[in-house]
């Protein structure tokens, strides 16, 4: 079964990609979204295979999405779109799928054909072909995307603010959300520590214990302890406590 | 055009009449057979046609400020009445001044005896000088006028048919053919209204507030489908206001724009408030949202500032205009066109 999701801001537009995918028996819509910041929540916590993806949505847009989940990490992509001359021209020049509102049947089946075959293969090869795609597409569209997450989007009071990862501390666990420190400014973000965790890049943010992980570029200071704790400081005087189950961070930090 | 750009325009345009002036003295003094040479003809005529250069940007200024539009013409025609007595006793007055340094025949023992003098000789002959200028100005606002509507009309044709907003709307047809007919039906027959709506009213001047205020809810109604209800709008029209003549989609491009920038780019529901009010011969229109409000050093779009330049030349200074923050949150336009 091919787990789906649907991301479009128009509940109307939502319903007609429900619609065409009645007849695929082996795809199963897993979970709707309206609007990127929901679309960003979605992915972590269902792990869909496919995801139908709107280009224009209110203030986090589709390639927002793909941005804050980073490439490695996105499940398989088609974008939809009622019009974009610039990005259509490099989806075609990148093969990268996509349809069109309103949405030809026949086309809409290509492109699902498509994406069943890529979800065939063994995560691997063939995967790591379609991210490059995207990554090149989205690269000549002026938003080069990375393999890990570039920046958090972080939802409300009705609005959703982006923050850039490097701009980000650290990150502390507070029940199931994380707390993200940004210089003097910290936000919450409704997601686990684990699933965030997986979204950034490991050799920049370094787990030193169960409910904290550093930025590794704002660390000046390890303090290592008698019984294999440690304590990390970092460049405003903040002190993280390290836990001697996460000794493989201490040695990564001072490698 | 800058205004050093306009000085020499006038400079030049009135010494070429002064030039002109003064070959015709020059030719009739030489026919009649007592041949005057070219100084003192060009001298005269060149002080005559400097002294117009004067006063020229002073009544230019009088014009954009007193056009002679539908509203308010005889108003117009009293100012400019009285403008054009006063500028040409200021030109004669001036030109009494340097008449005895130029050897004009008119100059007499003392500056008010020259001055009564021209005033019996040329008075008359000094005031059509005044009307060419007003002429001269209000023509060349209303071809601008006419090229700026054509502008507009073209604008709003493309908002009405901008790619995004048009395939959108097809696509909430084609999913809505299926689920329900006559709801499909509904966002056809809008969009059909407001394209032949964009069509009838580009064609004309003006249009009775009533129509623009139709146009605007057709496009209002094809959103609303399109968003499902995730803003909300009230259009506030007492009847007076509903005659008043406006200029065709002043309104629209306003009210696209508090869709984009106050509804779309939000995720929470929104409120759209349209309201017109007509007292004391003014009509008053604003367009409130009640997004984000206005950014700190944001730019006019296309639209915008297209509806600020048509505002600009139909009205002169008759009109106002401003888009700011409301104190309540969202962003507030307001305009106010005679009526």
């Amino acid at each position: 079964m091919i787990r789906v999701l649907i991301v479009d801001d128009e509940p109307i537009a939502r319903r007609g990609i429900r619609h065409q995918l009645r007849s695929e028996a082996d795809l199963e819509v897993v979970g709707e979204s309206g609007d990127g910041a929901a679309a960003i929540e979605a992915i972590t916590e269902l792990a869909p295979d496919l995801v139908f993806l709107d280009i224009q949505m209110p203030e986090v847009g589709g390639f927002d999405v793909v941005e804050a989940i980073g490439i490695a990490r996105m499940p398989a992509v088609v974008f939809v779109t009622a019009y974009d001359e610039h990005a259509l021209r490099a989806f075609d020049v990148h093969a990268v799928d996509y349809v069109l509102k309103p949405i030809d049947r026949h086309r809409f089946r290509t492109a699902v054909e498509r994406a069943r075959r890529r979800l065939a293969h063994a995560p691997g090869q063939l995967d790591r072909q379609f991210d490059r795609r995207i990554a090149a597409a989205l690269g000549e569209l002026g938003r080069p995307a990375h393999d890990y997450a570039k920046r958090l989007a972080i939802k409300g009071d009705g609005r959703v603010i982006l923050v850039d990862v490097d701009e980000v501390d650290r990150l502390e666990a507070a029940g199931n959300y994380v707390e993200v420190h940004s210089g003097a400014r910290h936000h919450l973000v409704r997601e686990t520590m684990a699933s965030l965790e997986g979204r950034l890049d490991p050799a920049r943010f370094v787990r030193v214990s169960r409910s904290s992980i550093v930025n590794a570029d704002r660390v000046r200071e390890l303090q290592p302890m008698f019984n294999g704790d440690f304590a990390v400081v970092l460049r405003d005087g903040t002190k993280v406590s390290g836990s001697r189950r996460y000794r493989a961070a201490f040695d990564m930090l001072t490698r | 055009m800058n205004a050093v750009g306009r000085a020499l325009i006038i400079a030049a345009g009135w010494t070429l009449c002064g030039v002109l002036l003064a070959a015709q003295a020059h030719v009739s003094a030489a026919m009649r057979g007592e041949p005057i040479g070219w100084v003192r003809p060009l001298a005269i005529w060149l002080a005559w046609a400097w002294i117009w250069a004067l006063l020229t940007p002073a009544i230019l200024r009088l014009t954009a400020r007193y056009p002679f539009g539908r509203a308010r013409a005889l108003r117009s025609l009293l100012v400019h009445a009285a403008g054009s007595v006063v500028a040409v006793l200021l030109n004669l007055a001036l030109f009494a001044l340097v008449a005895p340094l130029v050897g004009a025949t008119s100059a007499a023992g003392s500056w008010s005896a020259t001055f009564l003098r021209l005033l019996g000789s040329t008075f008359l002959l000094d005031l059509p000088a005044y009307w060419l200028l007003v002429i001269v100005a209000e023509t060349t606002r209303l071809s601008r006028l006419e090229g700026q509507f054509a502008e507009a009309r073209l604008l709003a044709l493309k908002a009405q048919l901008q790619p995004h907003f048009l395939f959108n709307a097809l696509n909430t047809v084609s999913v809505l053919m299926r689920e329900d007919p006559d709801a499909a039906d509904d966002v056809l027959v809008g969009l059909s209204a407001l394209l032949r709506k964009t069509l009838d009213s580009s064609a004309k001047h003006e249009v009775p507030l009533r129509e623009e205020l139709e146009l605007v809810e057709a496009y209002l109604e094809i959103e609303r489908v399109r968003f499902s209800n995730r803003f909300a709008y009230r259009i506030d029209a007492a009847g007076e206001a509903l005659d008043a003549p406006v200029p065709p989609l002043i309104l629209q491009p306003l009210v696209e724009n508090a869709i984009r920038h106050g509804i779309a780019r939000r995720i929470a529901a929104g409120r759209i408030e349209i309201a017109a009010a007509r007292r004391n011969g003014r009509l008053q229109l604003t367009v409130r949202d009640d997004g984000p409000g206005v950014a700190a050093g944001a730019r006019d779009g296309i639209g915008l500032s297209n509806t600020r330049a048509r505002l600009q030349q139909q009205y002169g200074a008759r009109h106002t205009f401003a888009l700011a923050s409301h104190r309540d949150g969202g962003t507030l336009v307001s305009l106010e066109i005679p009526a």
